[in-house]
């Protein structure tokens, strides 16, 4: 006998393999283990209110909005900030939360591509926030300022790009390879 | 976390009855499969498996066989269950339980309709758990002790739990941290299992290691 098989006689000690005279019911309805469980109308609650008050902020240069029939999967967009090499350049930006957020932070990648010392390839975000550092406090909106100024002054000393992490000394070299890039990628 | 449910149902409203000498019974399996993932023991996902397998035993009462024998037959016919990581006990079991369905349907039944096909659906749902990308993020929990000892009082003003955005009702519980942030209890106590830092200031509460 295995653990499998214990696991299974433990938790459902009625209902293993027995036979139910009735139409039983759908064995998607068995309860979740509980444990260190977030109750998901609460998430749903939280991602709604950050919604709202997105919508009623109006920050400028910042917008997110949830996918159509996914609040836990939003799009966002941020522009570059004023007197930065990104100044006039727009990212479309991807959130998915986890479902204990925001216990957990969520997972933001950009899906416009950046050229930037802290954002690889793919688009993955190199941010403290966003990792060890998260907090239950954050939202949406602070993500997205803090991706803002992030842009403005990347971390070089450990970069996930590191041809744009050695080119950025150089503000004048790097706002034209930001250029190039934006209108290749548009 | 990781481990089937297996569910064996028979839907009497469909078993099919015709009239005649009580000879022949046949059992008309039909497997679903499920596969819920978890995360976190939070149910993130379920699948139903697109692979559906029916398989049918015809059975004739007249040989009277013992139950013995019954069981003989059930387990050669499942033998070749093409069911995802079904173990022996298991099927042993579900192969119990439809012989148990049988005789309780068979006793039941009306003199005159003998002839029976069953239907025994049998749902097997494979729970599983997914490990996410740094599933705790570098982030460590405070020392339990340190949860329990909080310190709880009622809110007093109009004020909102920063970690789910919502007002405190007057007078409901919320824990006052060292540095005098206020959450409700709930709320801190979750986040506290998850980090040792103050949502707000990130004033250091002591984990484990310390």
């Amino acid at each position: 006998m295995s653990a499998v098989n214990s696991y299974t006689q433990d938790r459902n000690p009625n209902t293993n393999t027995t036979a139910a005279e009735s139409p039983a019911p759908a064995p998607s309805k068995q309860p979740v283990p509980t444990a260190k469980t977030v109750d998901t109308q609460s998430v749903l609650r939280r991602l709604q209110s950050e919604l709202m008050a997105l919508m009623m902020g109006g920050d400028a240069g910042i917008s997110a909005f949830p996918e159509e029939d996914n609040i836990f999967c939003w799009k966002a967009t941020i522009t570059g900030s004023k007197d930065t090499v990104f100044e006039g350049t727009e990212y479309k930006l991807s959130l998915s939360f986890p479902p204990d957020y925001p216990f957990k932070p969520p997972k933001v990648k950009f899906e416009t591509s950046c050229f930037h010392p802290n954002v690889d390839l793919h688009g993955n975000i190199c941010l403290d926030i966003l990792q060890d550092k998260w907090s239950s406090a954050y939202d949406v909106r602070t993500i997205l300022l803090s991706i803002q100024s992030l842009l403005g002054e990347p971390n070089t000393s450990s970069p996930l790009n590191t041809v744009a992490a050695s080119l950025w000394e150089n503000q004048e070299e790097y706002r034209k390879m930001v250029e190039k890039l934006y209108k290749q990628s548009a | 976390m990781e481990g089937n449910y297996i569910g064996l149902f028979v839907q009497d409203m469909d078993v099919v009855m015709t009239h005649g000498a009580r000879s022949h019974v046949e059992f008309n399996f039909l497997c679903n499969l499920s596969v819920c993932e978890y995360y976190d023991n939070i149910l993130v996902r379920f699948n139903v498996q697109p692979s559906i397998r029916r398989s049918s035993i015809h059975i004739y009462l007249d040989r009277s066989m013992s139950h013995q024998e019954l069981l003989e037959i059930f387990d050669q016919q499942l033998r070749d269950w093409p069911v995802l990581d079904v173990q022996e006990l298991d099927r042993r079991h579900l192969i119990e339980a439809a012989l148990n369905a049988a005789a309780y349907l068979l006793s039941s039944m009306p003199p005159r309709h003998n002839v029976l096909v069953f239907p025994l659906i049998i749902d097997i749902v494979s729970h599983r758990a997914v490990a996410m990308e740094e599933p705790d993020f570098g982030m460590v929990p405070t020392r339990d002790s340190s949860i329990e000892s909080l310190n709880i009082t009622t809110a007093k003003e109009e004020q909102s739990c920063p970690i789910c955005l919502e007002d405190f009702d007057l007078g409901c519980q919320v824990v006052s941290m060292p540095c005098s942030h206020v959450f409700h209890e709930e709320c801190i106590k979750m986040w506290l299992r998850y980090s040792h830092y103050c949502p707000l200031c990130r004033f250091e509460m002591p984990t484990n290691n310390c």
